[in-house]
């Protein structure tokens, strides 16, 4: 068992196959060298850490990623499998929360996932929708808007 | 908020979505503008190219000019790299959804259009935007003409004179083995002279044929095709760019030389070019000029005369052309596609003249002799001068044949008066003047000689005897025996005494033929030379594959023939179908 404890001091206790889905938790108890060690995550909340360790229980058994390096080339889909797609369904803020998490703690796994949730967000969207969406104000003039509209004509049907 | 993420988690959102979501997210407000506008963005995208390497230069090219006139880099550059080659995309697969479902074919040349482009560095984005805001014609032709055309109009600002210079010499140098020759041919070619045509007209269709890899007809007329659909859609606009009075009225110098309209000839020029060195694999829309102008003339000879050169065997009724030719030609005036089908083949032309005149047909109350000198007055000279091989002295003794049976008796009814000398003069010097006269002279004592044997011996065209004695039709495949070689008739002809060789005059008796031969060359031969082959028997389908397996000579018949037909043994659909 892993000790960890998140910025706001709440501590959890977490099983080392499942604490080390993230890479850097696990390089820093290669690091220490002792399992005992209490270990702080000074950049995530108790909230967001205890939605994170759920992510990271549920898929303990995964195998490794493979490199991520290698499929920067092909453009990538967006399927999330069912159980993913229900543990994304919260608020926007911890949405967001979630994959600042996932970058800082390196999990790939679920960075990906987090990215697919926000992307499915914007595919397919005018970008009215997208501004209800994410609740932002337009703050083009009409001229700018038929401006960047005429730049990005050729994008139009692809 | 989504757009205060880190910009490399931001990014890697980006990765999921496509372009389309990525113009619609960067409308959303400007913070997500800047975020989607950001090069590595773009760069990012542009990473999925193979010949990313290729690109990657070319912006080392973009980044060095940039910095050496103190300026900033670009920051959407990366974006309109992209935006460029999205576009090509694009017109690369509506070409293809147009013409034809070799898409890997398609692809190939794509990646080859591209990979040239950005071999020309800097220029040749400069040159791809300049393109674009040129024209509609240009992203359906290919980046390679862009590049060219728009880096002949970059070099042109630099001082004609130069570029001229090295032009040629590049042309020397280049061996024809490179995409080079196209480039500098073309470029040369929209920046100065009318002269540099035929140049261009052999350079470009060898270039294309090599560089584009084409080997089959039915890929060589996606490229054909795609390079005629930009000529037409130039010289269309071209066309409809010309202000004034009918151009069918200016005098045809005025027309040939004056600079403005000079783009629509020369483009005409290469479109007929092309069409002539691609041969039948350009057929249908080489050839689209000619049902565009008899379309919009009130009698059009035929329905299908004009299109049953497809060599896919498609032919086209006359009211499916009207349609997909309209469509190009709104507002564009009679007389002035009448320009257009006059820098067309020669040959072509001959052909329409032999048929009206057999016909008798006269066209819109213009008499067709009148319609045809002009055309000829135009472009005939020049050409000569050009030395396009196909207009030799005896074709133009033919013409002026054909036109003294129509009744002109004098040349300079056919061919204009001194101000048409003066203008070859001013623009060419001596020198063409003479060789000018020359050429015609000696057409016009060619065209006597053939006018004094017909006088002799026949009335009409076709006498009541050649008609009756006829042994072969066209498309036939026969032997010709003074070349011991196979050939297939392609038409007949009238006046064949003359162009018989004389020296045998067991062969100068009629009726006569004109016969393609296995070697390509296009002979007029008697029926005394002439002998039946009973193909059907004789030969395989191997056989008569293997007979005419000479591109030359494919390419020759595929001028007169759509198809061989395996089961009666013959060639068909002829054009233009006299029988």
């Amino acid at each position: 068992m892993v000790k960890l404890t998140s910025s706001d001091g709440e501590s959890f206790d977490v099983e080392k196959d499942v604490a080390e889905r993230s890479i850097l938790i696990k390089n820093m108890i290669e690091d220490v060298g002792d399992d005992s060690t209490e270990i702080p995550i000074p950049n995530v909340t108790a909230n967001v850490l205890k939605k994170v360790l759920e992510w990271c229980e549920h898929h303990k058994g995964d195998p490794a990623p493979a490199n991520e390096d290698d499929t920067d080339a092909r453009k990538k889909s967006t399927d999330i499998d069912e159980w993913d797609q229900k543990f994304m369904q919260v608020d926007q803020e911890m949405l967001f929360e979630i994959i600042l998490a996932a970058n800082y703690l390196d999990i790939k796994a679920l960075l990906e996932v987090g990215c697919k949730t926000v992307a499915n967000m914007i595919k397919g969207k005018t970008p009215e929708e997208i501004r209800r969406t994410f609740n932002i104000q337009n703050d083009f003039t009409p001229e700018e808007e038929a401006q960047i509209r005429r730049e990005n004509e050729w994008a139009e049907d692809r | 908020m989504f757009y205060l993420l880190p910009i490399e988690i931001i990014s890697h959102v980006f990765e999921y979505l496509s372009d389309r979501d990525l113009s619609h997210l960067s409308l959303v407000n400007k913070p997500l503008l800047t975020v989607v506008r950001s090069p590595s963005t773009w760069r990012k995208r542009c990473r999925r190219w193979d010949n990313w390497e290729n690109v990657s230069l070319l912006r080392g090219c973009r980044q060095s000019q940039h910095s050496a006139f103190g300026e900033d880099e670009d920051s959407t550059s990366w974006f309109q790299v992209y935006a460029h080659r999205c576009k090509i995309d694009r017109s690369v697969h509506s070409l293809l959804n147009l013409y034809g479902q070799n898409v890997k074919k398609g692809y190939a040349m794509y990646d080859n259009i591209f990979g040239l482009i950005t071999k020309y560095g800097v220029d040749a984005l400069d040159a791809l935007v300049a393109a674009q805001t040129g024209g509609r014609g240009l992203e359906l032709l290919g980046s390679k003409f862009m590049a060219s055309q728009a880096e002949g109009y970059i070099r042109r600002r630099e001082g004609t004179k130069i570029w001229v210079k090295t032009m040629n010499r590049e042309l020397v140098e280049c061996n024809y083995d490179h995409f080079d020759a196209v480039y500098c041919s073309f470029s040369y070619f929209c920046g100065s002279s009318v002269s540099e045509a035929v140049i261009f007209m052999d350079t470009a269709a060898q270039s294309i044929r090599r560089n584009i890899g084409v080997v089959d007809d039915t890929e060589s007329s996606v490229v054909a095709k795609a390079i005629c659909e930009y000529m037409i859609d130039e010289c269309l606009m071209a066309v409809s760019d010309t202000p004034g009075p009918e151009p069918f009225t200016l005098l045809a110098q005025e027309f040939l030389f004056d600079k403005s309209k000079r783009h629509f000839w020369s483009a005409s020029g290469i479109f007929s070019g092309i069409a002539h060195r691609l041969g039948f694999a350009c057929g249908p829309l080489g050839f689209l000029f000619i049902p565009a102008v008899v379309m919009f003339r009130d009698r059009a000879p035929d329905d299908r005369i004009y299109v049953s050169l497809v060599r896919t065997g498609k032919i086209y009724t006359k009211a499916e052309l009207l349609g997909i030719v309209t469509k190009q030609l709104e507002g564009v005036k009679d007389s002035t596609l009448e320009m257009a089908l006059f820098t067309t083949s020669l040959r072509r032309m001959k052909s329409l003249v032999e048929y009206n005149f057999i016909s008798g047909n006269t066209t819109n109350g213009r008499s067709w002799d009148l319609y045809v000198s002009r055309a000829l007055s135009i472009i005939l000279s020049p050409l000569q001068m050009l030395r396009e091989p196909e207009f030799e002295e005896r074709s133009i003794a033919d013409f002026v044949a054909i036109f003294r049976r129509m009744g002109c008796r004098n040349e300079l009814d056919i061919f204009g008066d001194g101000s048409f000398v003066d203008s070859v003069y001013s623009k060419f010097g001596q020198e063409c003047v003479d060789k000018y006269r020359n050429s015609f002279s000696t057409a016009c004592q060619r065209a006597s000689r053939i006018m004094e044997t017909e006088e002799m011996g026949e009335s009409g065209p076709f006498s009541e005897e050649d008609i009756s004695r006829r042994k072969f039709k066209i498309g036939e495949i026969v032997k010709y025996n003074r070349y011991a070689c196979h050939g297939v008739i392609v038409s007949y002809i009238a006046y064949g005494q003359a162009l018989i060789d004389t020296l045998n005059p067991v062969h100068a008796i009629g009726p006569f033929y004109v016969v393609v031969l296995t070697t390509a060359a296009r002979v007029c031969a008697s029926q005394s030379s002439l002998e039946k082959v009973d193909v059907l028997s004789l030969y395989t389908r191997q056989h008569i594959n293997t007979l005419f397996a000479n591109i030359d000579a494919a390419v020759e018949l595929g001028r007169y023939f759509s198809r061989f037909d395996h089961e009666r043994g013959v060639f068909v659909d002829h054009y233009p179908d006299i029988t």
